[in-house]
């Protein structure tokens, strides 16, 4: 009836990683590609002389 | 260098774009709710983005996201008052918000039982279990020896084990009015 038998610290890394996966798998918020682009377009704009 | 200022900062926003999906899943698997979770990547993205210029390019922009966004969650955690140890109002409602988050039942009770570590053995097991790091690697981004690493992540092991045992005999809680009569049947 369960798979008792897997050695269970095997059983952990497999939980842990389809845990991790199911988040990393996600796409990539609009919030955080909106920041981003924000991030450099502000600095853009204040880098034309970046001689300093 | 030939590359110029301007390539150099979009290569540094491409990296970073690159390492946040697993830096939401860190951010995730630490705090088990998807708004805080996300809430601490912005910070760390900003963190990040305000000291690009101590980022060394070519060096592992992954390990340094993590390390920023560690920093972030702990230095939060203490502004608010909260024992780093002190696992449980800050995790509690996760299961309650997310329902339907993970696939299966399985991953949920997984999901539950992280969260019931200590926060430097969950973090420790994350790191090398499911980010990929190396026992190396996880040590420098949580600021302690090898073999403090090496101890987490081998006790955080013991205790979900430990963990998962006890969950699993629950599971037959539910099914109280079931079970007996099904083992009756098997009995007779």
């Amino acid at each position: 009836m369960s798979v008792r038998t897997d050695n269970p610290n095997a059983q952990i890394a497999t939980k842990l990683r389809a845990l991790y996966l199911s988040v990393q798998e996600e796409a990539i918020p609009d919030r955080f590609l909106d920041l981003l682009e924000k991030l450099d377009a502000v600095e853009r704009q204040s880098m034309p002389d970046v001689a300093e | 260098m030939s590359g110029g200022m301007t390539s150099e900062e979009s290569s540094f926003k491409r990296e970073m774009l690159a390492a946040l999906p697993s830096l939401r899943a860190f951010a995730m698997s630490l705090i088990g709710r998807h708004d805080r979770a996300d809430d601490l990547v912005q910070d760390t993205i900003m963190k990040a983005w305000a000291k690009q210029d101590h980022f060394e390019m070519g060096t592992n922009m992954k390990a340094w996201l993590f390390t920023i966004l560690r920093n972030e969650l702990y230095s939060q955690m203490r502004k608010r008052g909260r024992e780093v140890q002190d696992s449980d109002g800050y995790f509690t409602e996760s299961l309650a918000q997310h329902p339907a988050q993970y696939g299966s039942l399985d991953l949920q009770d997984f999901k539950r039982a992280l969260e019931m570590l200590p926060p430097d053995q969950r973090e420790a097991i994350i790191l090398v279990g499911a980010s990929g790091f190396s026992y190396e690697e996880a040590a420098e981004i949580c600021g302690c020896a090898l073999g403090t690493i090496k101890s987490r992540v081998n006790r955080a092991r013991q205790r979900l084990q430990e963990i998962l045992q006890i969950t699993g005999e629950n599971e037959y809680g539910p099914d109280a009015t079931s079970a007996p009569m099904t083992s009756r049947a098997f009995v007779s």
